[in-house]
């Protein structure tokens, strides 16, 4: 997160400043990558290439707080995605306004966990990563939310079209399963 | 009964959490959390959750060069106003990554202690091992790829302390040097001392630093002029690899736990330097 900065970085990024612009990106694409292949694993650079592409047409008119600017790049990210699958599903494209109908969880094929793609060098954040693509989808995403993107859960409720106790629920469920596995690994503390 | 996208078949062996789990689940999701908060059957979970944060990974950055071009190319229409300006994203992206760097240090040890920092920093922590080698048949790592790649570019694993915080360090000094006051150049110089291994390294530890991230940097060096959106990470520039600011309201945290990785150049890890 930038912080209190956020203001005048947003403000000179949107006048041009290249340096500013590669303050927001820095801070976001990591978080926006491993949160990708949580969702998209196959598919995880191209989309995140995409989703600046967007995000950088619509930069001069982006009007919010830093908390406002991640909803709107994981957004992004999360529209991208799902419309790739559309694509993959031969599906007539339907308009944004029904994105909070559809779940990441009925497109079929779309979270297939496999985080092997992403060669990080550091094993202890491609484990992690490996490990939470294999919870349940929502719970996955929720928690990618959560913690790499750095969303309070009412941003994440906004985004996935849920309530916020549904969020919670989910978060709460993935961290219960997260530590099952865990334990069935053997991993005691 | 639940709202959509929660299974229903996750409701028979869900086990409500009691209040006080509920409110440790959710101070880990959010990361706030003291050692005590984390019930011991929690802290595996506390350690994937801070390696998920970890700082980024040198390829996580590399598609800056293409980011950097679309930018420039639309920075150049109507409708963005000002032509794009090509300053060097130095004093706020390598402080940025200390930032991180410093956040998820100080997440590894508000939530572990400081004998679990290594968890982020590349030897592989005990959870993990085990998820990368046993647990994960169905989602992880492939045999092979959790193997180590020596080969590519010499960059240790984990938070690269010779790449980002060193680049930081380095740049704080510039700036503390071009900008501060006489306080400010002496915290800034201490700390490279510091990482560098001695006053007399400094100048060739900065010139071997390479930039942490963008494959192609536009043309970053120490030593360019600053721009003024940056000037106030000149009066709080560094995350020093041994001394990691807490953000606010983050649990504060212990002098002298290292959060870099032992052994690494980029900084002994104690915060404690010749002094001068």
């Amino acid at each position: 997160m930038i912080g209190e900065d956020f203001p005048a970085v947003l403000a000179a990024a949107q006048q041009g400043d290249e340096a500013a612009f590669a303050a927001l990106w820095h801070d976001g694409q990591p978080a926006l990558l491993r949160y990708l292949h949580v969702l998209a694993p196959d598919a995880a650079e191209d989309i995140a290439a995409e989703t600046w592409t967007h995000v950088v047409r619509g930069l001069a008119r982006f009007r919010g707080t830093e908390r406002n600017w991640r909803a709107w790049l994981f957004t992004t990210a999360r529209r991208r995605v799902i419309d790739q699958t559309r694509r993959l599903m031969r599906h007539p494209a339907a308009s944004l306004e029904a994105l909070p109908d559809l779940t990441l969880a009925d497109l079929p094929g779309l979270c297939s966990p496999d985080a092997a793609d992403l060669a990080l060098e550091n094993l202890a954040t491609q484990a992690a990563i490996g490990v939470i693509a294999s919870l349940p989808p929502m719970q996955a995403e929720v928690i990618m939310l959560r913690v790499v993107a750095g969303l309070d859960t009412e941003s994440v409720a906004q985004l996935l079209g849920r309530s916020s106790g549904a969020i919670r629920i989910a978060a709460h469920r993935g961290l219960h399963r997260l530590a099952s596995l865990l334990a069935e690994a053997g991993v005691t503390r | 009964m639940t709202d959509r996208g929660v299974s229903d078949s996750d409701m028979p062996t869900f086990p409500w959490p009691t209040r006080p789990e509920a409110q440790a689940l959710d101070a880990l999701l959010s990361g706030n959390c003291r050692p005590e908060e984390v019930p011991a059957d929690l802290r595996p979970v506390a350690e994937v959750l801070v390696a998920l944060q970890a700082p980024p990974d040198r390829r996580e950055v590399a598609g800056w060069g293409q980011a950097l071009t679309v930018y420039r190319e639309v920075a150049g229409r109507p409708g963005m106003p000002g032509r794009p300006r090509s300053r060097r994203p130095r004093l706020i992206a390598a402080p940025l990554g200390a930032r991180f760097a410093a956040a998820a240090g100080a997440a590894v040890i508000a939530v572990l202690g400081g004998g679990a920092a290594a968890a982020y920093t590349g030897g592989l922590p005990g959870a993990l091992q085990k998820i990368a080698h046993e647990a994960i048949a169905a989602p992880g790592v492939r045999e092979g790829s959790a193997a180590p790649t020596p080969q590519s570019g010499g960059h240790p694993a984990g938070p690269s302390v010779a790449g980002t915080a060193a680049y930081g360090l380095c740049n704080a000094y510039q700036h503390a040097e071009e900008h501060g006051n006489a306080s400010q150049r002496s915290v800034a110089f201490r700390n490279l001392v510091n990482a560098a291994g001695g006053a007399d390294q400094v100048t060739g530890y900065c010139a071997s630093v390479p930039h942490p991230g963008a494959t192609s940097p536009p043309g970053r060096r120490v030593g360019q002029t600053v721009s003024p959106t940056v000037a106030s990470h000149g009066r709080k520039p560094t995350a020093p690899p041994g001394k990691p600011t807490a953000p606010p309201g983050k649990p504060t945290i212990p002098p002298g736990k290292p959060t870099t990785p032992p052994g690494n150049k980029g900084g002994n890890g104690n915060g404690n330097g010749p002094g001068k």
